[in-house]
């Protein structure tokens, strides 16, 4: 009967509860007050009817004799009759369980109200219903004043409408029934009160959230009184301070951790440097001969390792500059195609790597850190595309951004290995641990472009082979 | 919440339908003591003397003693209601005088001869003088022959159902 999306709002809610409770305490209130008022109305009259034809009755009785002929009861009857005044109730009298002695039409009385009085020894009263009225019927025996205590010789019956009193108790109803409505309207005005007074807390706290999910941790609500919406706001208050502590502390550690890493590169780089100079001495005795087989071997290993260390350690350093944010951009207006073209040629990959290159094309780009990319993605499909693969580097261009693309015909990536590709330290092949790439190389290369304010993506050609592209605007920030 | 919202609107309909407005029907229930009095004497040891109600005319019973009931009737109706008569509403619409009504029976006619005008009596003192005499006499619905000073032909006049005097001659019982 109520739609469920006009209730869904907490106003709505709050309103709609109001009025339903308001309207059913003055439903109730209202029933209570006529069902009051009804009762008295007809007890009155029943009580009015009975003490008037009591006094007449006792006022005359003294004078029937113990053996009252049917005109005595009948000029009785009329007595009683003329005695009914406005309440215009009609009589009839039974002498001796005799048969109904009245003066005109006899009066409506239930059978039920008949048989019970021939018995009993006490006025009764019975209201019922004929065609739409309702009316009152009684019944009042009259003992004979010599033995009290005996059965009553005579009962009077009288039974009179009760349309007057149906009239009063139609306009009591109708009277609590428009009382009852106003009162439900008249809510209303209060429950938008409350609502507002309740909900404005509710909106000021909703506001806090969506600032602190918007990453303003130092957000706290004005808390006011001292109800549970002001202990939700306390609480809130709390839970945002301790979040903000724990992320300052969280990024703190972050930055120990990568000011560590930083420190823990810079120190090794002195020694490696040494340690370099002295691999040049190994591998040509290494090469000389004059070695043992073995210890030559050996000696080629601690070289190559030495390399791959101090190479991994100038990537750690590169990764740590961008982790502090002090890596900058030094832009230049350069020529791509020969940009290519000098990567290329300084790696000796001239004659494995074709180029599709729009002659001409300048770009304002930072050309040390897209060398560096470039060699990474080349050098990446060089070694991972098997020995005799053939790799594509195609650059398209828009007014808006370059895309340089290297493809190449080999394996392509494993597709579980395809959204971590980029990430840190990841490797081709889990067991094969020992390559020559850092597994750093692919993730410098992504910050390299990030700070380019390029992007840097790789897919499967639908043919095989890997596909990475490198979109870099052509007006870098 | 929005099914707990239709079930109190339901129970508020219910409330509001079974509030019921009209005046209900009941069982035969009490209503308080019966009436005590009267109904003492048997017919034949009472005399019925007429006296006036706000309702009309009224016989009380009074003690008959041995005797000529329709005089004595007549010396208890001129004599005016007792003071327990007066309490409980009952007077007399008949002039006092000095001198009595005489009563007598003759051949089934009851004859009255009044100290007063008849045009000078209301109607109801008329009706209290003849119901009065037609209650005491032993014949069934007699006929009163009313008759003033200083006039021969007197009112034939009867007492009927009502306790009201109507002449004899129209309508022997209303």
């Amino acid at each position: 009967m109520i739609h469920p999306s006009l209730v869904r709002g907490l106003r709505a809610q709050l309103v709609l509860v109001f009025l339903l409770v308001s309207v059913l305490s003055a439903v109730i209130a209202a029933t209570i007050t006529f069902r009051q008022g009804r009762t008295a109305i007809v007890a009155r009259a029943q009580a009015d009817a009975l003490q008037d034809l009591r006094a007449h009755l006792a006022s005359r009785t003294p004078d029937l004799p113990a053996d009252p002929t049917e005109t005595d009861l009948r000029t009785l009857a009329l007595q009683l009759d003329r005695a009914a005044g406005i309440r215009g109730w009609r009589t009839a009298l039974s002498y001796r369980g005799g048969p109904l002695i009245a003066t005109g039409a006899q009066p409506p009385l239930p059978a039920q109200l008949r048989t019970q009085a021939a018995t009993s020894t006490t006025a009764l009263a019975q209201r019922f219903h004929r065609g739409q009225v309702p009316w009152l019927a009684v019944a009042l025996p009259v003992t004979a004043a010599a033995r009290p205590q005996g059965p009553p010789p005579l009962v009077v019956y009288a039974s009179f409408s009760l349309a007057s009193q149906q009239q009063d108790v139609d306009t009591l109803a109708a009277a609590a029934r428009a009382g009852a409505l106003p009162v439900a309207l008249v809510a209303i005005v209060p429950a938008l009160l409350a609502a507002r007074r309740l909900l404005r807390p509710v909106r000021r706290l909703r506001t806090a959230a969506e600032r602190m999910a918007g990453g303003s941790l130092d957000t706290r609500v004005r808390v006011t009184g001292n109800d549970e919406l002001a202990d939700l706001g306390r609480t809130f208050n709390t839970m945002a301070a301790t979040l903000q502590s724990d992320a300052a502390a969280l990024r703190d550690m972050e930055a120990r951790a990568r000011r560590f890493a930083a420190d823990v590169s810079h120190e090794l780089r002195t020694p490696l440097a040494a340690m370099s100079a002295v691999t040049e001495v190994i591998d040509a005795d290494a090469t000389s001969g004059r070695l043992a087989p073995l210890t030559a071997e050996a000696l080629q290993l601690v070289s190559d390792e030495t390399r791959k260390l101090s190479r991994l350690v100038e990537d750690l350093i590169e990764v740590s500059r961008f982790d502090a944010g002090v890596a900058v951009l030094n832009v230049d207006e350069v020529d791509v195609g020969e940009l290519i073209g000098k990567t290329l040629a300084l790696r000796h990959w001239r004659d494995r790597v074709r180029t599709d290159v729009a002659p001409g094309l300048r770009a304002r780009l930072d050309p040390r850190r897209v060398d560096v990319i470039l060699a990474n993605l080349v050098g990446n499909a060089l070694r991972h595309g098997g020995t005799a693969v053939s790799v594509l580097v195609q650059v398209r261009a828009d007014t808006e951004q370059i895309a340089v693309t290297v493809s190449d015909d080999g394996p392509g990536i494993p597709a579980d290995l395809l959204p971590h590709v980029f990430d840190r330290f990841t490797k081709g092949d889990a067991a094969r641990t020992r390559t020559d790439g850092s597994g750093l190389g692919l993730a410098i290369a992504t910050e390299n472009a990030r700070l380019h304010g390029g992007t840097l993506t790789a897919t499967n050609a639908p043919r095989g082979g890997t596909i990475l592209t490198l979109t870099l605007p052509r007006h870098p920030p | 919440m929005p099914g707990v919202l239709c079930r109190v609107a339901t129970v508020l309909v219910a409330a509001a339908a079974l509030a019921g407005c009209g005046i209900t029907d009941t069982d035969v229930l009490p209503a308080g003591q019966p009436v005590q009095g009267g109904l003492t004497e048997n017919s034949n040891q009472l005399l019925r003397v007429y006296f006036v109600t706000q309702e009309g005319t009224w016989p009380v019973s009074r003690p008959a003693p041995a005797g000529n009931r329709l005089q004595r009737a007549m010396n208890a109706l001129l004599a005016g209601p007792t003071a327990e008569e007066r309490a409980r509403g009952l007077i007399t619409h008949l002039p006092s005088s000095t001198q009595p009504v005489r009563a007598r029976t003759t051949r089934g006619r009851v004859e009255l001869r009044l100290p007063w005008q008849v045009r000078n009596l209301r109607p109801v003192a008329v009706s209290q003088l003849v119901c009065t005499a037609a209650a005491a006499d032993a014949g069934d619905d007699p006929v009163i022959e009313v008759v003033e000073p200083a006039m021969d032909r007197p009112w034939r006049v009867r007492c009927d159902e009502n306790g009201s005097a109507v002449p004899a001659d129209q309508g022997a019982s209303s």
